[in-house]
């Protein structure tokens, strides 16, 4: 393979897209749109995640006790207010817990505010900027410890996000892919092209790359804005910015290259039988997109469960983009292209 | 050098070419001329090795076609404009050209140095940065041309170069291809345009599915005529016709359109008899020339369409 000719494609292609309005619009638009639209909806999600879990919340509180700057340990407190204080292994009932730290400890019917909180039970109480062993703040009353539901809850729900988002990589080479194989087809410009030295692989290669390339970046651009736009939406209420997390590092890595590439060679597959950029599109977007969607919804459940369910998916897409590939290199045929010309 | 073997190339079953037999020199130019649908540009996507052929083979600068890595050889040594010029619509001249050039792998200083040089040549350097898509179809003919030439191609096939250019376009193409034909590249060339092949083609071949006969235009045309002496009187040819068939290789001397035509092998050593024994018999010899044949004449001859 002759890198310099693979290269000499793919920028050719890349001015070519500059010069595409509808390939513009195609890389802007619509993953602004998804990177914006999806996550508000998501964040109604997630919001409600937080209240919704214990239902309304009545504190009624009389204060007869005050304790500011001290350390607390294996005590039983009720109707007190605590501030900056340090509690280890205490049972606390109608308080008001401020600035303070509390470990091992029952609270019922507490209102809490800037605390950091680590494997607690909490019941019926009021949290605001409540910071947990995670590093994460929480809301609402649950019950807190090792094991936090609505963290677990929230954390499938960006999960569950970021695999929405991949709809972006698969989107846009239906479009692109189109005008950039059938493009040079109804362009008639494919028998100059191949009566140069460059072999049918390097000009599957070169023209992948550039179409990967702008998908890519494309992607990449969309699921920064969605972090971005669901960190600004989360963090009043939260107090902390939790996306991107390692989840959706892999997923920008590792999935979405791969379901960009499987997008890419199933396009180019359909490309190479059609001679008209819109019938492609078409074909494109009935037949490619439906079945990856498929194959993601199908795997959401897997997939949204954790890294290493997530890292696997994606090495079994990597795996299927190498049998693809294996049809393309069968199938894209200089000679027939030029012959069987419909 | 290019040599077909009796090549032949069927289209599902329907001849396109059959039983080619050609020839072409190093440093030629050489002409191959047909009727639509003879199987030219099917020959010449044989020869550039972008389709396969159901029979026969040929030899491309010592490479043979359609095998590997011969046909790699043969890429990069051929320069192809085909049918239809197939440049990207919305890049510059510049940037076509440059981009084929990289194909190549010619290095960026001499790319540049030979586009600015084609460019120049067809007069379209002026209008190098403008996209292609605001080309007359005549522009982009010739940015097409400048494309096969941009690395500079030991063989040249161009698929009917001058196909849509006017008069003074197809001058300076043709001036162009003179020029380019020198430095001992080898230029194959597809066409219809007779004038253009007898002007520009050192050989040609006329073509209809087989070579149906080849040689420089000036051969062809005295194989398919002889050459033939026309003489014009000033009255009555008839009644002196007989005085020219008494004169030796000249006993089939007729009268055409009112003038005397005489099929001479040899007319520079005929011609003084002929005119002495007309005027011995009392004509008055008002012109004697020679019929000018033209490489059409032998074209509709051999692929029909009429006679004139
Ligand atoms: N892709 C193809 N599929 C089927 N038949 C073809 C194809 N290309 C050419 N032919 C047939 O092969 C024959 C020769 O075609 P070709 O294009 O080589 O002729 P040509 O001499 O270049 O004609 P023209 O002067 O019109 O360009 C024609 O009968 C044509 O119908
Ligand atoms: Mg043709």
């Amino acid at each position: 393979m002759n890198f310099d000719r693979v290269m000499a494609v793919t920028r050719k292609d890349f001015a070519e897209f500059r010069k595409n309005k509808y390939i513009l619009m195609t890389l802007i638009v619509m993953p602004l749109i998804l990177s914006i639209v999806l996550p508000m909806i998501y964040i109604s999600v997630i919001n409600s995640v937080g209240t919704q879990s214990t239902g309304e919340v009545h504190l009624n509180i009389t204060v007869t006790i005050n304790y500011e700057g001290v350390s607390l340990s294996n005590i039983t407190l009720a109707d007190a207010r605590l501030e900056r204080v340090n509690m280890t292994n205490c049972v606390l009932t109608s308080c008001i817990v401020g600035n303070s730290t509390v470990t091992r400890s029952v609270l019922t019917s507490v209102d809490i505010s800037n605390t950091s909180i680590q494997d607690c039970l909490i019941f019926n109480s009021r949290l605001a900027s409540v910071q947990d062993d995670g590093g994460n703040y929480i809301r609402g009353s649950f019950y807190v410890g090792g094991n936090d539901q609505a963290k677990q809850l929230r954390d499938i729900l960006f999960n569950l996000l970021l695999l929405w988002l991949i709809l972006i990589p698969v989107m846009i080479p239906t479009v692109t892919a189109s005008y950039s194989f059938v493009g040079e087809k109804t362009n008639r410009s494919l028998e100059p092209l191949l009566a140069t030295p460059i072999s049918d692989f390097e000009l599957l290669v070169g023209k992948s790359a550039s179409i990967f390339l702008i998908s890519i970046g494309a992607t990449w651009m969309a699921f920064l804005i969605a972090a971005g736009v669901v960190d600004l939406l989360v963090s009043p209420e939260l107090g902390s910015h939790p996306l991107p997390n390692a989840y959706w590092l892999l997923g920008m890595v590792l999935l979405a290259p791969g379901m960009c590439l499987m997008s890419i060679l199933a396009n180019v597959l359909i490309s190479s039988k059609v001679s008209d950029v819109r019938v492609s599109q078409q074909i494109g977007g009935v037949l490619v997109m439906p079945i990856i969607l498929f194959f993601i919804l199908s795997m959401t459940g897997v997939l949204a469960s954790g890294l290493l369910p997530l890292f696997l998916v994606s090495m079994l897409v990597f795996a299927i983009d190498a049998a693809i590939l294996w049809i393309s290199l069968r199938i894209f045929r200089r000679e027939e292209i030029l012959v069987k010309w419909k | 050098m290019i040599e077909t073997i009796g090549l032949g190339r069927n289209y599902d079953g329907k001849v396109a070419v059959e039983d080619l037999n050609l020839k072409v020199n190093d440093g030629e130019v050489f002409g191959l001329l047909g009727p639509n649908g003879a199987g030219k540009t099917t020959t010449i996507r044989m020869l550039c090795c972008l389709i396969g052929q159901t029979s026969g083979t040929a030899y491309v600068n010592g490479f043979e076609i359609n095998k590997e890595p011969d046909a790699s050889s043969i890429r990069s040594v051929v320069g192809l404009l085909p049918e239809s010029p197939g440049l990207y619509e919305s890049l510059s001249a510049t940037r076509n050209l440059d981009f084929y050039a990289q194909l190549y792998g010619v290095p960026k200083d001499k790319r540049e140095k030979r586009i600015e040089e084609l460019l120049r040549m067809l007069e379209l350097w002026d209008r190098r940065e403008e996209p292609i898509a605001t080309y007359s179809k005549g522009m982009k003919q010739k940015i097409a041309i400048a494309r096969a030439f941009v690395h500079n191609p030991q063989i040249v096939f161009l698929d009917e170069p001058t196909a849509g250019l006017d008069p003074a376009a197809s001058v300076t193409v043709r001036e162009f291809l003179l020029q380019l034909s020198g430095e001992g590249r080898t230029i194959f060339i597809n066409s219809h345009h007779l004038d253009e092949v007898e002007r520009l083609c050192d050989r040609t071949a006329i073509m209809n599915r087989t070579v149906l006969a080849a040689g420089s235009p000036k051969e062809l045309t005295s194989r398919f005529w002889g050459r033939t002496t026309v003489i014009e009187l000033s009255d009555s040819p008839e009644r002196f016709v007989d005085a020219v068939r008494g004169i030796e290789g000249a006993s089939k001397a007729r009268v055409e359109g009112g003038k005397i035509m005489i099929d001479l092998d040899d007319p520079e050593k005929r011609n003084p008899a002929i005119v002495d024994a007309l005027t011995r018999a009392g004509a008055k010899v008002e012109y004697v020339s020679e019929l000018k044949r033209s490489l059409e004449d032998v074209y509709l001859k051999l692929v029909g369409g009429g006679q004139r």
